[in-house]
């Protein structure tokens, strides 16, 4: 082997594990621009990658005689025949289940990590898999939990303490300290339900974390759906992905909120949601009063209301309110509301798009979000609340009173005459 | 703001069963995933990230079951998919660029180029050869790629298991990526490696 095919060798390895620095991404690239071997040789390796773990689990090679170490929570893909009934669950959840051939009902691979301490009746016991009544408390390596069966797993960090309460069809657990994060496979009859000192999360499919601290417990929704009960309100809650709730030692139950208000360290750690106090309370009202063509509308004043265009090449309808830099029409956060003055000529879906730009102001787009509702026919108000919205833009999140700088109104065919007369935020 | 940046379909549409021309839902969704560890390994040498390409996999499919009527039939999903994966790695290299080094879009169109050129090979015979070429490996290193394929270890610690140098370890992962690939295109051919 040459010193360039060790270089390549050492930079494919490197990108495949996350690890390249700036000069060694720049040599990797440098590389694929030119070779075509070294491209054969990404893609291959790359690809065998990703299958080596799917052959790997057909195999049985990760059933309890060999030892599983996880370095960290997975994304969980698996595929089968039953693609066809998965696709009914994508859309609340990432919902593949494994057909495997199930275990007995405790089938609960623990993850084996040398600070990890199982407790079974009162004594410390060397465990594979993890039995009711068991309490984990986990070190500084974390600890894992694998429902080999049907693909679901659960990461619990440093510090937590659990108690399984229940396995089998209907799982519980109970999460008396610290945090776990869970990927949840759809759980049909069944289910999984993690008990805090403060409420219940049940869960029927999804990935989300459950933090519990001295004086809280925060349950933060990534994908999919999950119920939370618990606090002075003994009606549960429906907690959906890109959102979190709160329930505090004094039983208070906060709403579900955006986890997308949540500075990043905060929506890790589970933290409080109203990390930060809401603007002044204000009114901002567009529409046919603030219209003028000459500062970029798109739509036309037509009869006292504004007429939306037809997007080309879409069967959308659109009106959109000028882009307002750098101060925004408004901050988003939980407190806002939006209501819509306006008459459509067919019952179709309302989506209203935020377009949102950093706290601090400037001309650094930040993400969009997103708003949509069935509407019949007609002139009526519609009103939409900062927890209807969610992202439509991946990575970078919209920070807590991030400026709303644009807005879309759209419906979709067979509405062609979309009319908006107002648009007003307040909170 | 680009159009594109305005244009988001809801998530309940009842259109696009396929009846008014298409593929329908749960066909163009049966293709996609039948193409699934091809095309997250695609993904994957884009973003080098494991959980990145996996993400965006997930994307793929929920793009596929809100535009599957856009698939005239089930040859052309793969065309289709491979597009709308390279669209969708761009979007995330996009976001990656803050923090990290990232391909640039020609980079990506030439390895999207040599994917297609090279045979994208169909998922079931490719995984059978590298299954049986995995077997073939000696236990040394069969069980240096359960360590970083199937354990999830990362290349450092490996080399803190098993007391070697990182560099050695990386290296020795892509000569074994080597020599697998080889044996699959040999068995792919219909040779007997």
């Amino acid at each position: 082997m040459s010193e360039r095919d060790n270089d390549i060798d050492l930079l494919v390895a490197l990108h495949l594990d996350d690890a390249l620095d700036a000069p060694s991404a720049e040599r990797l690239f440098a590389h694929l621009r030119t070779d075509v071997a070294a491209r054969r040789l990404l893609l291959a390796a790359a690809t065998q990658a990703t299958v080596l773990p799917r052959v790997a689990l057909e195999a049985g090679l990760t059933r309890p005689s060999a030892v599983i170490i996880a370095r960290s929570p997975a994304r969980w893909w698996r595929w089968s025949a039953a693609a066809a009934a998965a696709a009914a669950s994508l859309l609340l959840a990432v919902g593949w289940w494994w057909t495997l051939p199930s275990d007995a009902v405790a089938d609960v691979r623990l993850a084996v990590r040398a600070d990890l301490v199982v407790m079974r009746g009162g004594e410390r016991t060397a465990a594979l898999t993890v039995q009711t009544g068991d309490r984990l408390e986990v070190g500084a390596s974390g600890a894992r939990l694998n429902w080999t069966s049907e693909g679901t797993g659960i990461e619990l960090d440093d510090g937590a303490r659990v108690v399984i309460e229940q396995l089998g069809r209907h799982k519980r657990l109970r999460l008396e300290r610290g945090l776990l994060t869970a990927e949840v496979a759809p759980q049909g009859e069944g289910g999984l339900s993690v008990i805090t000192p403060f409420g219940v999360v049940d869960v029927v499919g999804t990935r989300f974390r459950v933090q519990v601290d001295d004086l809280a417990c925060a349950v933060q929704v990534e994908h999919g759906a999950v119920r939370v009960s618990g606090g002075q309100d003994p009606t549960p809650v429906t907690v959906g992905a890109g959102f979190t709730v709160r329930l505090a030692a004094d039983g208070q139950r906060s709403a579900p909120a955006p986890l997308t208000l949540l500075p990043t360290n905060e929506r890790a750690n589970g933290a409080e949601v109203h990390a930060r106090s809401a603007p002044p309370a204000r009114v901002v009202r567009l529409g046919v009063e603030t219209y003028r063509a000459s500062d970029g509308w798109e739509g036309d004043l037509v009869d006292g209301t504004i007429r939306g265009r037809a997007v080309a090449g879409s069967p959308v309808t659109r009106i959109t309110t000028p882009v307002h830099r750098p101060e925004g029409f408004e901050r988003f956060d939980a407190a806002l509301r939006m209501t819509i003055d306006l008459t459509v000529d067919h019952p179709t879906t309302l989506a209203v798009l935020l377009v949102c730009d950093h706290p601090d102001g400037g001309t650094r787009w930040l993400a969009n979000v997103q708003a949509e509702r069935r509407i019949p026919a007609g002139a009526q108000q519609v009103t939409f609340r900062a927890e209807d919205f969610t992202l439509t833009t991946a990575g970078a999140q919209p920070l807590s009173a991030s400026r709303i700088v644009a807005v879309a109104v759209m419906t979709w065919l067979p509405a062609a005459d979309l009319r908006l007369r107002s648009l007003e935020l307040a909170r | 703001m680009g159009s594109d940046q305005l244009m988001s379909r809801p998530a309940d549409r009842d259109e696009g069963s396929g009846d008014g021309g298409g593929l329908g839902q749960e066909t163009a969704l049966r293709c996609v995933l039948a193409q699934e560890p091809l095309l997250t390994g695609f993904l994957r040498a884009i973003v080098g990230s494991r959980q990145v390409a996996e993400d965006l996999f997930q994307d793929l499919v929920v793009l596929v079951m809100r535009k599957h009527a856009e698939i005239p039939n089930a040859d052309a999903v793969p065309g289709w998919t491979r597009r709308a994966a390279r669209f969708l790695a761009l979007k995330a290299l996009e976001k990656r660029a803050r923090e990290r080094p990232t391909m640039d879009e020609t980079l990506v169109d030439l390895l999207e180029k040599t994917w297609v050129d090279d045979g994208e090979p169909a998922p079931d015979p490719y995984v059978a050869a590298l299954v049986r070429c995995r077997d073939r490996l000696p236990e040394h290193a069969r069980e240096l790629l359960t360590l970083r394929y199937v354990h999830d270890l990362s290349g450092e610690q490996i080399a803190a298991k098993l007391g070697r140098p990182l560099n050695t370890i990386y290296v020795t992962i892509t000569r074994l990526h080597r020599t697998l690939g080889e044996c699959i295109r040999a068995r792919l051919r219909g040779g007997d490696v």
